[in-house]
């Protein structure tokens, strides 16, 4: 036996200590040597801060609020939870995440951090367990917003300050730098051009437009990222099991997927959200689902049939786990890569089918998607209008597709050395 | 003067892992008539040495970084691409392993017959046709008048290789390249090929340079051997006193862990540890990390012992005459002799 | 070949697979790939037997058959006691647990996004053999050590490992379950001649240690010549030759076989034989000859052979040919001729 312990072992790639990388981490190298899609993806980063931290730009609530003789007050605070200023379940979404998110964002930090010299087996698993962890706290956080709506302030407090300086009384309010609302108008203000207090303008109902395209962000990025999630999702698992059963299951789904794309989808989108009264994002998101989720499903179908022949799977299944084990645990894995490249793609995509339903009047009226500000410039012949939404869409997705771009290289075998 | 002479011949890849040394100083020389055999396992080098000669080393990553390859006295490595396209494919021909790729799949195989032809001589295009006729007579493909228009998709895997043969020899090569020509291929098609190209290189007199892994296919066809072993030539020899007293002891090691020179069902000989990848070849003699006669004399490069009758060893240690012979002769018992 | 007599662990009766082929714009079945038609042999326990044949032969066919990684059409497949074609689909998974298999490739063959802990362990935590993790991890790691691997690789990634290294976690992986029967798909023909030899060692070490028995499925006369304790020889989806291995490569009687013996290369350059070269390619399995399906290539055919199957001739004790000429072959086409190579 002692030629054979002593033959075998040398390993690959010499030193113990030194952990080889995992396929994850090759491809994270990979994507880190491509610089513009690295900056890209900082940029994307930076795009969901100001998501997330819009309201601390720009809102008409002061931080602190205080005329004199009264108590000092928090107006801005207490307006991300109210109801009758932030209507939308996205804006409700996004400052739980401003204010939880950010607090329950701090330890899930310190674990990724006190864990990064570890050993990738618990580094995994501590990391993963403060992820669920941070999570599921914020789910809860979102659950208690939700259960206990705030309804107060009605107040206008720019205007109120105006009033009580004018009647003497001194007030020390401290406002976002931009100290507009999102939603509500100054009629005082209609249509006015660039200045200094408004730097892109107003627009016809006199609210600020770079304020506006701030929260217009939210929206764009949600409805890219749920319509996305919502169509990878669905698309996977009907292409799996097409591609995993083949013969009859796949020759049906093939069909229904040659139906769907049959159908020019931009006419379909518009044709389903005319009848649709009262829509909202959401209905947007699953109209977009709706039509999208066929390429996944084909990709997937695609990597499936390749994966299924190998004889990974062969021994999957001559080990004996069943066929639910072996498609989503053994075979999905290695087919899901080019899915998630294609979805960076689709979030870009998604994102100007929106623009594209706002702009034609078929989107949601009551958010500030870039789309909605795009159709107001449209109605007022208002340049700024439309170019500023525009360059917002234009970077926005430049950005995706960048990144989307050096994933897919990264990924890319071939192009690798 | 020698058909073919190697002489220390480097061929790195520069890649973002760093330098890989994978032909490192090889040097050998093929006469006219002459089959030599290039064995050696994956990663030896050998197939990089193959394509090194032709120049089709991908560039980058790869590189000739030093060494002549003479081929009847010109140095292929500084000769101009012009004058090497004339050699290439007319005065050197190349089979690969795998027939079902090496065939473009949207023309005839007569067409691309022909083209090596068209390009190389000056014949006209029935003079072709009728040269690659009697091409994919001579390699034994039945009923050639009719498959000649046939694409290779309707060919078997032992008739595409004829057909790559054919072509190879077209143009009455003095140097064939035979790159694992038969790997792909089973034993008894193997067997006519390996035959096939014996007859052809008696009718024809060129030299043949059979790049394999398989011994078996080295002891049956080849006249002398080169043992690669991590991009560098461990020994080289006539065939019959390779494999009758090696003097490397990565040549003792490879013969003894056959197992069709063993009792059936002992336990094989094994050379400690695996092949080295390029990033991690030993410095010194790169077979020292697994060899059982290593010393610390072994971290240096290791001299060349000449032995007679061209019979070369790259070793501090080489094994003696006898000592070879007790480790490698054949302890078969009854059967298949 | 074991001294007491053991029932078989591995019966095969009558297994047949065929696939059907397709055509035309309405995919209606033209005919079928014969890949499997009609074989029937005995594996004992602590044996091995070799299956060999060409490509095309239906061997690979014939081993994941048996596992009903391919489902059989018909036949029977006994192994420790029980009918593996007629097991329901619990039952199969679980009598999965007595018989593996062990692939060639072993870059396809291993999970490229599992790690090598995962890979050996999963099978055990699945029939229950260990009851957590913590010991699935245990176990592979004691496992690794036995196949002549570092235990400390359990956290690393298939890619991490070379061809023979990565063979080794295949074999881990196959003897895991305490199997009874292993099928091994050319299992050592991708690796190297000096990571063969150790990888051939390590079978028969296992062989022994874990009480298996092997069917070994290769092109590679001389792997079998070392491994094997009896021999099936195939050609076109039907077994031509049975036989104890010393009976195969001393006394080969059917042409086929002795034409395969023959053409195998040997690393002996002092005996440079004359090769029986078999004319021709293997016909294609969709339309196979009738009568013997040898008979377009044989040396010997007559018109008898085109007419009628021969039936496999018992000419010894466990030798069984199918050849309606067995009795003329026992002075086989000069093989063992040793002709000077002719220069």
């Amino acid at each position: 036996m002692a030629d054979l312990e002593s033959a075998v072992d040398a390993p690959v790639a010499a030193d113990a200590r030194q952990e080889d990388p995992s396929y994850g981490e090759i491809v994270w190298g990979q994507f880190r040597k491509r610089r513009l899609a690295m900056a890209c993806l900082y940029g994307l980063v930076g795009l969901f801060l100001l998501a997330v931290y819009a309201p601390v730009l720009a809102s008409n609530k002061p931080f602190i609020w205080q005329p004199a003789g009264e108590p000092v007050q928090f107006p801005w605070f207490i307006s991300l939870f109210d109801r009758t200023f932030f209507e939308n379940q996205v804006d409700l979404f996004f400052n739980t995440l401003l204010v939880f998110g950010t607090i329950i964002a701090i330890p899930v930090a310190v674990v990724f951090v006190r864990t990064r010299n570890r050993l990738r087996r618990p580094r995994r698993a501590a990391r993963s367990r403060a992820l669920v962890a941070g999570i599921g706290a914020f789910l809860l956080c979102f659950a208690a917003v939700q259960a206990f709506p705030v309804q107060k302030q009605k107040e206008v407090f720019p205007r109120i300050q105006a009033q009580l300086e004018a009647a003497g009384t001194e007030v020390r309010a401290v406002y976002p730098p931009l100290p507009y609302s999102f939603r509500d108008g100054d009629i005082d203000q209609i249509g006015q051009p660039i200045s200094r207090a408004h730097l892109l303008g107003t627009d016809n109902a006199g609210r600020d437009v770079l304020t506006r395209l701030l929260f217009g962000t939210r929206i764009s990025l949600t409805i890219g990222v749920f319509a996305v999630a919502l169509y990878i999702t669905l698309g996977t698992i009907i292409g799996s099991i097409a591609g995993y059963y083949g013969g009859r299951v796949d020759a049906l789904i093939q069909r229904i997927i040659e139906v769907v794309i049959c159908v020019p989808s931009l006419f379909l989108i518009l044709t389903v959200a005319a009848f649709i009264e009262n829509r909202s994002i959401f209905h947007i998101m699953v109209i977009i689902a709706a039509v999208a989720w066929t390429s996944p499903a084909r990709l997937i179908r695609a990597e499936f049939l390749r994966l299924r022949n190998l004889d990974f799977v062969s021994a999957a299944r001559a080990v004996g786990y069943r066929e639910r084990t072996i498609i989503f645990k053994e075979i999905l894995p290695n087919a899901i890569a080019p899915v998630l490249v294609a979805a960076t793609f689709g979030v870009a995509r998604a994102i100007l089918i929106e623009s594209t339903m706002s702009f034609l009047g078929l989107g949601d009226i009551t958010v500030p998607s870039w789309g909605q500000i795009l159709n107001t410039g449209r109605t007022t012949s208002d340049w700024v209008l439309i170019l500023a939404p525009g360059f917002a869409i234009f970077v926005t997705v430049s950005l995706l597709n960048l990144v989307g771009e050096g994933f897919r290289d990264a990924l890319d075998p071939k192009l690798r050395k | 003067m020698a058909l073919l002479e190697v002489k220390d011949l480097k061929t790195w890849f520069y890649t973002d892992d760093g330098v890989l040394r994978s032909v490192d100083g090889v040097s050998f020389e093929i006469d006219r008539g002459e089959t030599l055999g290039v064995v050696g396992e994956s990663g030896c080098g050998k197939s990089v040495t193959a394509m090194s000669i032709l120049r089709l080393i991908p560039q980058p990553p790869g590189r000739i970084v030093g060494g002549q390859i003479l081929f009847e006295g010109r140095d292929l490595v500084t000769l101009p691409i012009k004058e090497l396209r004339k050699v290439r494919g007319n005065d050197i021909s190349v089979i690969f392993q795998e027939p079902m790729t090496s065939l473009n799949p949207v023309y005839t195989v007569g067409d691309q017959t022909m083209e090596a032809i068209l390009l190389h001589q000056s014949v006209d295009e029935d003079e072709a046709r009728a040269i690659a006729l009697d091409m994919l007579k001579r390699v034994g493909i039945p009923a050639a008048e009719t498959r000649i228009d046939e694409y290779p998709h309707q060919m078997s895997g032992g008739m595409k290789q004829r057909v790559m043969i054919a072509m190879a020899l077209s143009c009455k090569p003095k140097l064939l390249i035979a790159d694992e020509p038969t790997t792909a291929l089973d034993v008894t098609i193997q067997a006519q090929i390996l035959e096939l190209l014996q007859d052809l290189q008696q009718s024809e007199g060129m030299g043949i340079m059979l790049i394999t892994h398989d011994l078996g296919v080295v002891a049956e066809t080849c006249d002398r051997v080169v043992v690669l072993y991590a991009g560098q030539v461990a020994e080289t020899a006539d065939t019959g006193a390779l494999f009758d007293h090696p003097a490397h002891p990565y040549t003792v090691g490879l013969l003894r862990s056959l197992p069709d020179r063993a009792p059936p069902g002992s336990r094989l000989y094994t050379i400690e540890g695996m092949v080295p990848s390029p990033q991690d070849f030993p410095t010194g003699c790169r077979f020292r990390t697994r060899c059982p006669h290593a010393s610390e004399a072994c971290a240096e490069l290791p001299p060349v012992h000449d032995l007679g009758d061209g019979h070369r060893v790259w070793c501090h240690h080489p094994l003696s005459r006898e000592d070879a012979r007790a480790l490698t002769a054949e302890r078969t018992e009854g059967g298949w002799q | 070949m074991t001294a007491e007599p053991r029932p078989p662990v591995v019966q095969v009766k009558d297994l047949v697979k065929h696939f059907p082929v397709y055509k035309g714009l309405f995919r209606r079945q033209v005919g079928s790939v014969k890949a499997v038609d009609g074989i029937s042999f005995d594996i004992q326990g602590g044996e091995t037997v070799a299956m060999v044949g060409e490509s095309g032969c239906g061997k690979t066919t014939a081993g994941r058959a048996m596992l009903r990684l391919i489902e059989p059409d018909s036949g029977e497949v006994w192994v420790s006691g029980r009918n593996v074609p007629d097991l329901d689909r619990d039952a199969l998974r679980n009598w999965r647990q007595k018989m593996q298999i062990i692939f060639q490739d072993p870059y396809s063959s291993l999970n490229p996004r599992q790690t090598i802990g995962q890979i050996i362990g999963g099978g055990l935590l699945l029939h229950g053999i260990v009851q957590t993790a913590a010991e699935a991890e245990d176990r592979a790691k004691e496992l690794l050590e036995r196949v002549g691997l570092q235990p400390r690789y359990t956290s690393r990634y298939p890619h991490e490992f070379s061809g023979g290294q990565r063979q080794r976690i295949g074999i881990a992986r196959a003897v895991a379950l305490n199997p009874d029967f292993i099928v091994c798909d050319e299992a050592v023909s991708a690796l190297d001649v000096s990571v063969q030899a150790q990888v051939i060692n390590l079978l028969l070490d296992l062989k022994d240690e874990f009480d298996l028995c092997y069917l070994f499925v290769t092109h590679d006369l001389s792997v079998v010549r070392h491994i094997a304790d009896h021999v099936v020889v195939m050609y076109l989806g039907q077994i031509v030759e049975r036989a104890s291995r010393a009976d195969i490569y001393a006394r080969p009687r059917h042409p086929y076989t002795q034409a395969l013996l023959s053409a195998a290369p040997r690393t002996d350059p002092h005996k440079r034989r004359k090769r029986v070269i078999l004319p021709g390619d293997v016909p294609s399995p969709i339309n196979p000859p009738a009568g013997c399906r040898f008979h377009t290539r044989c040396p010997l055919a007559g018109p008898r052979c085109s007419a009628e199957r021969p039936a496999a001739h018992r000419i010894a004790d466990d030798h069984y040919v199918a050849c309606h000429f067995y009795e003329d072959t026992t002075d086989p086409i000069d093989v063992t001729a040793s002709s000077p190579y002719p220069r």
